[in-house]
């Protein structure tokens, strides 16, 4: 990149810099963004810019958030020691019997998962951005111990899969999911019907047999 | 003076020594203070900041850490000078900083506006390489990207705490470091989405 090139970026740098600032006027604000829209490389050279920006300050914000954080906690703690003493251990029973019950439950579900893709999302009639949440939901069954927030994505698009057939393609992976969601979050009651319903409309199928597995492990509890 | 600090928190610790060369290296500039002295001033301080987190007085500071703990220095230092009826020199505190903090609703928004996205996943990927891209850069633009960015400190602060020669030279390593995290970045950026 020559010298001119140099000259104009540090330019554009200085107006990212009064951007974050808040040191632009609305009409500068505006004449900036008509300027980024009509300009790809303007607009990536700006992104780029403000990522770092974002990047160091999340990075840095986060670090000292842990210190503040850390004494905030032994400051509590020192005060309620005493009471928390008996409040600990029922806690520590109560907290050792629920990860018991997680490992449980989740050793149940773990030859169940599947990996979605990404690069498999031209199913249906369903946009890739959709699919790709959807995707990403699925795998987080995997990935995350707290499985509520999934459960609460997934069970309005289950609800509405026999009248609405925008997500027909993915139908029983939604079930699927939702029903393995269930289970690790120890809703047996509410991963059963999932399960058998999805069980009667797949007769004599691989997946059948899964779901008939799955659901002897699961009244086995 | 020979107080121990209590701290058995390791960030806070490790933020204090890591902070520790660069207050010192401002001060030492700014002040004209023996580097015994400067230890003392330095204990002090680090003991101040100590009770204030622990008493939770810091839950709403105005700017980083980083920012009140130098200003904390100084004001120790200008409390030391005064105490040795040493000459005080007229030392404006915030003038250490850039009057114009970096907003974070501002970045939100340029952000916001500037991605090609909206794609949770995707997102998160372009974070983790701006993390990762962040991570390998040299010290040097770490400092000072840290400063300007994070801490608000004026390019001339910047150049008293690492010893540069000059604003100037932060202004040209700073644009130095900026472009190599933007080639960085487009590179692995168009490598990965096309």
């Amino acid at each position: 990149m020559d010298k001119s090139n140099d000259i104009l970026q540090e330019a554009i740098d200085n107006r990212i810099d009064a951007f974050v600032r808040g040191m632009m006027t609305e009409e500068e604000e505006a004449a900036f963004k008509s300027e980024i829209q009509a300009d790809l490389e303007l607009r990536n050279q700006v992104l780029a810019t403000v990522s770092l920006i974002r990047g160091i300050r999340t990075q840095n914000a986060e670090k000292e958030q842990t210190i503040l954080q850390n004494y905030a906690n032994n400051r509590v703690r020192s005060v309620l020691l005493l009471a928390c003493s008996v409040a600990a251990v029922f806690a520590i029973i109560f907290g050792y019997s629920k990860d018991k019950r997680y490992n449980e439950l989740s050793g149940i579900i773990s030859p169940y998962y599947t990996e979605y893709s990404m690069g498999d999302i031209s199913r249906g009639e369903v946009d890739s951005a959709t699919v790709t949440h959807l995707y990403t939901l699925f795998n987080n069954v995997k990935e995350q111990r707290n499985v509520t927030n999934i459960i609460k994505e997934l069970e309005p698009i289950y609800a509405t899969l026999d009248t609405d057939f925008t997500y027909n393609a993915y139908a029983n992976d939604i079930a699927w999911n939702l029903a393995l969601a269930y289970i690790k979050n120890d809703q047996i009651d509410k991963a059963t019907p999932v399960l058998e319903k999805l069980e009667k409309d797949n007769p004599d199928t691989p997946i059948s047999k899964q779901i008939e597995s799955l659901l002897k492990a699961i009244k086995s509890l | 003076m020979n107080k121990e600090i209590p701290i058995r928190d390791k960030e806070l610790n490790l933020f204090i020594s890591t902070e520790r060369e660069r207050v010192l290296s401002y001060l030492r500039k700014k002040f004209s203070v023996t580097d015994n002295d400067l230890d003392d001033i330095f204990q002090e301080a680090s003991m101040a900041l100590f009770l204030n987190v622990r008493e939770g007085k810091l839950t709403t500071l105005s700017s980083s850490l980083g920012t009140y703990f130098m200003k904390v220095c100084i004001n120790q230092t200008l409390k030391f000078l005064g105490k040795r009826k040493k000459s005080v020199p007229l030392f404006n505190e915030n003038a250490i900083v850039n009057p114009n903090a970096v907003r974070n609703d501002k970045i939100d928004e340029l952000y916001g506006f500037c991605m090609d996205t909206e794609e949770t996943d995707r997102k998160l990927r372009m974070e983790k390489l701006v993390n990762n891209i962040i991570a390998s850069m040299t010290d040097t633009c770490k400092n000072i990207l840290h400063g300007y960015y994070w801490n608000d400190y004026s390019t001339s602060t910047i150049a008293d705490i690492f010893n540069f020669t000059d604003a100037n030279s932060v202004k040209a390593q700073k644009y130095k470091c900026a472009k190599k995290f933007r080639e960085k970045y487009n590179e692995l950026k168009n490598k990965i989405y096309g």
